[in-house]
């Protein structure tokens, strides 16, 4: 007899797979999902009182008064904890080496999802259009000036007075609907393939269904939302002041804060060199890392994990540099 | 499906009172951020165009901004917590293979 879970197509979730699947370790990619559904939901309450524009914007987040201010606090912590929890589902993904044969394209189209993922964050930083918004655009104008022959045409998109709208349609429906796009095909190659073996285990059994695995996420996600309700209730979501052309004085969130620390060493062609070297690094580690040599490049992960972290503490706790020495008006 | 719904009303609880508690920061945060009187403002700064390209840069003064780096760093210990709990947990990964 046909029942309404077949009529749905939930029959097709009920597949075997191993024990510890169902363990946090292999959670943490369903976890962020969760937290990007609600980041879709608590956006789209927000575009209901966002004013986008250069003169509009910051007033109108600034204006924002009980449960739309609520929701902006939400918004704000789930993006933070959807961050860490991103980052580590591929730290765990890179140490166990589960990006090696046959996952290797999931784990490309995982990078690409990091990619879009802090292109959302600072898009979000940037449209909040406050002093640390506004100084997050100028260092992407400041990036964009290395871009050789390509500076003339990326300079007329993304910077000037048509730029805020760029970025916030970016930020509300391009990087969204791309993000969803390549995350639908990452999980159908996480169902293609399986889910990846824990190295350790010699377990080669399958006796859990995989809505055994959507309940735990499902648990977690609860227990992570209530959290999250007690964190945007406690503490509203930061909005500096409105921003002054030309001053360079606020830190980036920690997300960027490495990056931040590599500028204070190397200067803004920083920004365009590091997070390209990062990308380059993370997709080649799959052709790269094969049989054989785990622990090298076990040690090299670990090594870039703890230096994100390093430099990102050191950037929290130095004192606040001018990297565009107050240059952006310079570039007519 | 039991504790999700336990969770669920848990959640719901929750909500209620600590919405009643936002109501008063957001009050208290409202008063912070009322903007000071015209004058002063004329006085501190100019008004912002909007162009960010058609105006001659003026040197304004710094102005006040509040930060802390508490917040960033809770972050990154977090990363680097949960960074440790996972290697802990998949403690000699190195000498297996994936499939």
């Amino acid at each position: 007899m046909t029942t309404w879970r077949d009529r749905f197509g939930l029959h097709a979730l009920e597949y075997p797979v191993p024990q510890y699947s169902r363990q946090i370790d292999y959670l943490l990619g369903g976890i962020a999902l969760f937290g990007f559904l609600i980041l879709v939901l608590t956006g789209f309450w927000m575009t209901l009182s966002y004013k986008a524009g250069l003169n509009t914007a910051y007033e109108s987040v600034l204006a924002l008064q009980g449960f739309d201010r609520w929701i902006r606090n939400l918004h704000f912590w789930v993006a933070h904890l959807t961050f860490l929890t991103v980052l580590l589902h591929l730290f765990y993904v890179a140490i166990t080496g589960a990006y090696r044969s046959p996952r290797q394209v999931t784990w490309w189209l995982g990078v690409a999802l990091l990619t879009f993922a802090s292109s959302l964050f600072l898009t979000g930083t940037i449209i909040k259009w406050d002093q640390e918004g506004y100084e997050a655009y100028a260092h992407i104008e400041a990036g964009i000036r290395y871009a050789g022959f390509l500076a003339g045409f990326l300079l007329g998109k993304f910077t000037g007075p048509n730029a805020f709208s760029t970025f916030f349609f970016a930020h509300i429906s391009l990087l969204p609907i791309v993000v969803l796009a390549i995350l639908g095909w990452h999980l159908a190659l996480v169902r293609i393939h399986g889910i990846s073996e824990r190295p350790t285990s010699s377990d080669n059994s399958f006796p859990i269904s995989f809505t055994q695995v959507i309940k735990a996420i499902s648990l977690y996600s609860v227990g992570l939302f209530i959290l999250l309700i007690l964190l945007a209730s406690l503490f509203p979501a930061p909005l500096g002041e409105k921003f002054i052309e030309g001053v360079e004085v606020t830190k980036p969130p920690w997300p960027f804060l490495w990056l931040y620390a590599v500028e204070n060493f190397l200067g803004t062609f920083a920004l365009v060199i590091a997070p390209t070297l990062v990308f380059l690094g993370l997709i080649v580690l799959p052709l790269v890392d094969r049989k054989g040599k785990r622990r090298v490049w076990i040690f090299f992960i670990i090594l870039a994990f703890l230096l994100f972290i390093a430099l990102g503490i050191y950037a929290a706790i130095s004192a606040p540099v001018s990297h565009l020495e107050m240059g952006m008006g310079n570039s007519k | 499906m039991k504790g999700i719904i336990q969770g669920f009303l848990l959640m719901i609880f929750l909500f209620t009172i600590t919405n009643a508690g936002h109501t008063h920061i957001g009050e208290k945060h409202q008063k912070m951020s009322e903007p000071p009187p015209a004058k002063e403002r004329m006085q501190e700064a100019e008004p912002v165009t909007p162009s960010l390209h058609e105006t001659e840069m003026v040197h304004r003064p710094t102005p006040h901004v509040e930060w802390s780096p508490y917040t960033d760093i809770i972050f990154l210990l977090l990363v680097a917590a949960g960074g440790t709990f996972l290697v802990i947990r998949g403690r000699r990964f190195w000498a297996g293979e994936n499939r």
